[in-house]
């Protein structure tokens, strides 16, 4: 029965349903948007004939045209009714005070800020130079992610690398040079290249009439301009590079250079291979932005580099590879087709086969791989010798720091404003009993709040404004302030000025308008004492400034570590000589007899890589297993030259002829690697290499770092070889009158190659600069660490304020009944102290944690001393005791007559 | 008040709203200007130049009954005035006058 009743009902339903959709059906209703819109901004008296002509026509277009179409065209209707005839007068029709209201505001938020201007500058201040480090250090991300991405094609530019792939076709090494023939072969003969150069770069001096200074020029092929979106200011694209003699150069360079004369047509020289080449200035384009992997101050065409020198012949050396090639594809190219089509190329012109064959397993292949140009600045794996590559983890570590300081500021912030909130429990009160609502007077806090970060971003550019040349060295870069004037960074300007006020102001703005309105009047709420969560906020900045301390402090102590650590020679007063490729056979040599006698030099050597510049790196099986070492071939006198330390055997000598054929010398490392006790006169079996079979031992030397100190020493081998099969001689000089030595050895060079440049540098210093990174990463982060301080003492001051001020009766009491100096003083900071104790306890392991972790990065590295620890400590205890400091003498030198009269 | 100066398309519009007479009302005068010179015009446009017409003292307007095909809103039914024509009349005039002037060798391009 039930079931019946329930079918009958809904067949009834169903039935008042279908004629329920057919009533819509012929009459749709037009959209609502459009309606209310007009609802609300059109005049009463012209709604309805609006409303109703605008419907008929909805109603005869849903006929005509569909009804999306319709509600469509509705909507745009109703948008094109919002002109002056049928607006609303919105002041005649419903009087507002909103802007009263909002001048009202301003003015009250400016008084407050003046009544109490320590602590509202206080405010200020911490905000803008969170603000202003966010700044800085969006600039410098925003630069490392758009690398090489403002070419108009960018998504058809690649660079081009040859790479090494297993018989699975996987990745097992690559570079990203190639030798000269490469670029014009692989053009001919791939279709879809619609451009292609190949990039040298070096740095040389630059002439014209008298004046000279060293600049970064290229070499590229005349697509070079096509390619790349390097605007021109005078010149074209198309022809500046085209014929042999041409130059472009950039407005820094013109300006330099002329002055107020037109480069345009004027001859520049260059020097280069002993000699100064002429140029003429066809072309000036707009200096590289700083986001740009190519960074040049003249280009000059590649097919004049080809015309003198080695240059002539490279042409056909297959096996030379140290160009930089990039390429632009065809729009429609597909890239896995072209991938298969260069493993063919590479096997028609094999390049380094030999390598491959005696290096990699059966059935590895070379062939070449199309990078996307965006992906060169973060590639580690290749990097790119025109511009240092890049890691995306800085980008974080960085972010993360800016984020840590701007929320160290904001906590400031939210506990200033709570405390000055205490003077103004008056004024809610008042406000309240007139009638505002409790979420108006969260918005009026809130907007103080906003005003206050919109004055803070005013002041933090500012502060940018005058740090950037600093932090243009720190980061490496250089920015300047215009950058700012993007869209993306306005936008994260607005962006951070509304986080950085919401942030801010949205507890004290719910905190202070839940003041019950009898309370605050009759002056019986319990403020200014501080709570557990502005405490809990304190505290947090203080861990946070510990960690950085902390972290700064270990960074610095590994540094100094690595620049001083025993390396197993002695890198002071150690120069090299480059070879430059001068083809003489016996140059080493006879340059070597030049100098015998000069007593400015102590001692001196030759060998084929020096220590920096890359070292050969192998492996070989032995006994089972596998040993990875690396070779050094080294000329007479080395180990003296080098101070190397002899643990065992002997060095090589010129006079036993077996010592360059079949004698080495080994490190410490490779003899534990063998594991033998007593490895001299020992053969090394398994081992082969560099023309060596089983090579006897004949010394073993104390390790020596030849590489940064994040790497442990390789078991590494010496072979004997006369200086002239060398690239690098090694020079220890003495440390008087170092300028007059270099001087020397550059005249006697000059006579012996009068057109290849002479170049040298100190061992130490390169030692030194492999350590850039490290060295830059612990300015930014001690940077940071200071400011963080800095603001977390702002913090304090204001807590430290707004508990005294909370606790004025008391103290006043307390002095009444003869509390000294130190009572007072210890009532104030007992209960800091022992938050400052808390945030060291929570801060220390995170700290402890985060350098070790550092610290594993590096094979040889210090332990982390407590000594650090303490060090950090006492800084902070020192800038807590300042803060409180003031606030102890104000209390101590008040009268409590004033306080407690208050009454 | 503004000029009583007749703009052209004001003019279109006190034209239409005479040969509409009676039923001269937002949507129709739209349709109907739409149709004889094939000109693309808002409603908005027309509303606005029928408001302006009625401020100058052109024409004068009674709300109608509504309708359902209105969603049940009524119509606003514009009727010329006196000065209305007048308007029309003078405008009308001051062509002709100009056509007259004309002189006939003007026209033989």
């Amino acid at each position: 029965m039930r079931v019946k009743c329930g079918i009958i009902y809904g067949i009834l339903f169903q039935k008042s349903l279908s004629i329920y959709n057919m009533s819509i059906k012929n009459n749709i209703k037009p959209p609502r948007w459009g309606t209310r819109l007009l609802e609300w901004l059109c005049k009463e008296e012209l709604l309805e004939e609006i409303e109703g002509d605008l419907y008929e026509e909805f109603q005869e277009r849903v006929e005509r045209l569909g009804e999306r179409r319709a509600r469509w065209l509705y909507n745009l209707q109703a948008i094109t009714f919002l002109r002056p005839f049928a607006l609303k007068h919105f002041k005649i029709t419903r009087p507002q005070n909103s802007i009263t209201m909002l001048l009202h505001y301003f003015k009250i938020a400016l008084r407050s800020f003046w009544q109490q201007k320590l602590s509202a500058t206080i405010n200020v201040l911490s905000l803008s130079l969170g603000i202003g480090c966010a700044i800085l250090i969006f600039l410098f991300i925003q630069n490392e992610w758009s690398f090489d991405t403002f070419h108009e094609k960018t998504d058809q530019l690649y660079r081009i690398n040859r790479i090494v792939n297993d018989k699975n076709h996987r990745f097992l090494e690559g570079i990203n040079t190639h030798p000269a023939p490469f670029a014009p072969a692989v053009k001919e003969e791939m279709p879809e290249i619609q451009y292609i150069t190949r990039v040298q770069n070096d740095k040389s001096y630059i002439k014209r009439g008298n004046f000279i200074s060293l600049e970064k020029y290229f070499f590229t092929d005349a697509d070079f301009f096509q390619m790349f979106s390097f605007s021109f200011v005078k010149g074209n694209a198309q022809q500046s590079l085209e014929d042999n003699s041409s130059a472009v150069i950039t407005e820094r360079i013109a300006e330099k250079f002329f002055r107020n004369e037109d480069p345009m047509g004027q001859m520049i020289s260059v020097f280069n291979d002993g000699q100064y080449h002429d140029f003429i200035v066809k072309g000036i384009v707009k200096n590289p932005p700083s986001n740009s992997t190519f960074q040049f101050d003249v280009v000059l065409p590649f097919t004049y580099f080809q015309t003198y020198g080695w240059g002539k012949e490279m042409e056909h050396y297959w096996n030379n590879s140290f160009l930089s090639t990039y390429t632009m594809l065809s729009a429609d190219t597909d890239l896995n087709v072209l991938h298969q089509k260069m493993i063919k190329f590479a096997k028609r012109h094999p390049v380094a086969q030999d390598y491959i064959e005696s290096h990699f397993p059966k059935g590895t292949y070379g062939t070449y791989r199309f990078q996307p140009i965006q992906e060169v600045h973060f590639d580690n794996i290749i990097p790119e010798h025109l511009h240092p590559a890049s890691q995306k983890r800085y980008s974080y570590i960085l972010g993360g720091i800016g984020l840590i300081v701007l929320f160290i500021a904001c906590i400031n912030f939210t506990v200033l404003a709570i405390g000055r909130s205490s003077g103004r429990a008056k004024e809610i009160g008042i406000r309240k009993v007139v009638g505002a609502r409790r979420n108006q007077v969260a918005n009026q806090f809130l907007g103080e709040s906003f005003l206050f970060s919109f004055f803070g971003l005013c002041i933090g550019l500012l502060l940018a404004y005058f740090v950037l040349p600093q932090f243009n060295k720190l980061a490496d870069r250089e920015f300047t302030f215009i950058t700012l004037l993007n869209n993306e960074s306005i936008l994260f300007l607005i962006a951070l000025t509304l986080v950085a006020g919401l942030v801010a102001g949205f507890y004290p703005a719910l905190f202070i308008s839940a003041f019950r309105p009898v309370e605050s009047i009759k002056n019986r709420l319990k403020l200014g004492r501080t709570n557990l969560f502005t405490k809990t906020l304190v505290g947090t900045q203080f861990v946070l400034s510990i960690v950085l301390v902390i972290v700064t402090l270990v960074m610095g102590d590994q540094l100094k570590y690595l620049k001083t650590k025993d390396l197993g020679f002695d890198k002071e007063q150690l120069l090299t000589i480059r070879r430059n490729g001068v083809e003489r056979a016996n140059f080493f040599s006879v340059y070597r007899n030049e100098l015998q006698d000069d007593p400015k030099i102590v001692n001196m050597s030759s060998t084929y890589t020096a220590f920096t510049y890359g070292a050969f790196t192998s492996d070989f099986k032995h006994e089972g297993k596998q040993i990875d070492y690396s070779i050094f071939m080294v000329g007479p006198d080395f180990l003296k030259t080098m101070g190397m330390q002899l643990l065992a055997g002997r060095d090589f000598n010129a006079n036993i002829a077996s010592d360059t054929l079949e004698n080495i010398i080994v490190n410490e490392a490779f003899v534990k690697a063998l594991g033998w006790k007593d490895p001299i006169g020992k053969k090394v079996i398994g081992l082969e290499n560099a023309g060596y079979k089983e090579p006897t031992i004949v010394g073993v030397v104390k390790d020596f770092n030849f590489e940064s100190l994040e790497h442990a020493v390789k078991p590494s081998w010496m072979l004997y070889k006369d200086a002239n099969h060398m690239n690098d001689m090694v020079l220890r000089i003495r440390p008087e009158n170092i300028q007059s030595t270099i001087q020397k050895l550059e005249r006697i060079w000059k006579n012996l190659a009068p057109d290849i440049p002479f170049t040298y540098s100190f061992m130490d210093e390169r030692m030194a600069a492999q350590y850039e990174t490290e060295e830059r990463w612990n300015n930014i982060i001690k940077f940071a660490g200071i400011l963080a301080i800095f603001i977390a003492f702002f913090g304090m001051f204001g807590l430290v304020a707004l508990s005294v001020a909370g606790r004025a009766k008391e103290m006043s009491i307390r002095k009444v009944f003869g509390a000294s100096m130190q009572d007072i003083a210890y009532a104030i900071s007992s209960q800091f102290a022992k938050l400052i104790l808390i945030a060291l306890v929570i801060a220390s392991p995170i700290a402890w944690y985060l350098s070790n972790k550092w610290l594993q990065g590096f094979a040889y590295h210090v332990n982390v001393k407590p000594l650090l620890f303490i060090l950090a400590f006492g800084l902070i205890a020192i800038v807590f005791i300042f803060t409180l400091l003031y606030h102890v003498l104000r209390t101590a030198k008040a009268n409590p007559a004033d306080t407690l009269r208050l009454e | 008040m503004k000029g009583t100066y007749l703009g052209e398309f004001e003019e279109l519009a006190l034209l239409v709203v005479g040969t509409l007479f009676d039923d001269a009302y937002g949507v129709a005068v739209k349709q109907e200007i739409q149709a004889q010179t094939g000109r693309k015009v808002t409603l908005s446009t027309v509303h606005s130049a029928l408001h302006r017409l009625e401020q100058k003292g052109f024409v004068k307007s009674r709300l109608g009954d509504p309708t359902s095909e209105r969603g049940g809103k009524r119509k606003r039914l514009f009727t010329l005035t006196f000065a209305g024509v007048k308007a029309l009349q003078n405008a009308r005039e001051m062509r002709n006058h100009l056509w007259d002037s004309i002189p006939k060798i003007a026209f033989n391009l």
